[in-house]
């Protein structure tokens, strides 16, 4: 199956969270779901450039991506795309990943929020102006810590039936 | 430095290894890495895992099982467990037989949720 075919698309615009799996430089796999955005016949993940999966592409960058239709029918489909990796920085690629992640999950075509988070208990108790200044700076730190991921040879898909 | 935190005990999540919303597995596979869609089953504190017939040998790999759930950001909550597989004696009780079970040995659990992120203690 052809990344470009309109099945792979349709199935990626239906799926919401990405599990990429890596291996470190001691052979341990590691699988971690991750927002996503798939752009130009690339997929582009968020993560801290500290985390065990940016560690691990930098010695091993082929990695597998599995994406299950979140949305829409068939739910017990899975996709399985393998690919090479590579850890990219940049201000502008970040801010327009982030919109195309935030559109996806948070915001409906019209621009209006498509759901409130439902569940905010560990910050509720918090006083109101600590929780904004430290939802800031988790921003800040999130934004100078995260790179993005890039799979530009992506080398293959396959679609399966989820065995649940 | 004051540092935030997601991490829960197993005993918060423990409700996703009952209703097993997503369970996929990663092995080392030779010289690559493997990945796929799997059932899942808990039971008597045993982890099963089931995939197709056709799946490559997985006896004795190190692997890692992701059970997740949720999209958005307060919603996300999971656990992993890295361990070694093997092949199961006797499936899980109420077991599809068109899959081959195979049963997970953890060594190491690791278990979150974003609604619950606070500061550390001690911090």
């Amino acid at each position: 199956m052809n990344y470009a075919d309109p099945q792979v698309q349709s199935f990626l615009a239906r799926s919401m969270i990405a599990r990429i799996a890596t291996i470190s430089a001691k052979g341990t796999p590691q699988l971690m779901p991750l927002w996503f955005a798939a752009r130009d016949g690339r997929i582009y993940m968020n993560n801290a450039a500290t985390s065990p999966t940016v560690r691990n592409i930098a010695i091993h960058p082929d990695v597998v991506l599995l994406f299950d239709a979140d949305r829409g029918s068939r739910r017990n489909m899975c996709l399985r795309v393998r690919g090479r990796a590579q850890f990219v920085e940049g201000d502008e690629l970040l801010r327009k990943m982030w919109l195309r992640m935030a559109a996806k999950h948070d915001l409906s075509p019209n621009g209006h929020c498509r759901r409130r988070p439902a569940r905010l208990s560990a910050l509720r108790d918090a006083p109101l102006l600590r929780r904004e200044e430290e939802l800031e700076r988790r921003d800040r730190s999130h934004a100078r810590a995260c790179g993005v991921h890039r799979a530009p040879g992506l080398r293959g898909c396959d679609a399966g039936q989820r065995r649940s | 430095m004051k540092q935030i935190t997601r991490a829960v005990a197993l005993e918060d999540v423990r409700d996703l290894l009952e209703r097993v919303p997503h369970a996929h597995v990663a092995w080392h596979d030779g010289d690559r890495v493997s990945a796929i869609a799997v059932s899942f089953r808990f039971a008597d504190e045993k982890y099963w895992i089931g995939v197709p017939p056709d799946t490559a040998p997985l006896g004795g790999a190190q692997a890692m099982l992701l059970i997740d759930e949720g999209w958005y950001y307060f919603d996300l909550r999971g656990l992993r467990v890295r361990g070694r597989v093997a092949p199961a004696d006797v499936p899980p009780p109420g077991s599809s037989a068109a899959l081959r079970w195979l049963a997970l040995l953890p060594e190491k659990l690791i278990a979150w949720d974003y609604g619950t992120m606070r500061q550390k203690d001690g911090t």
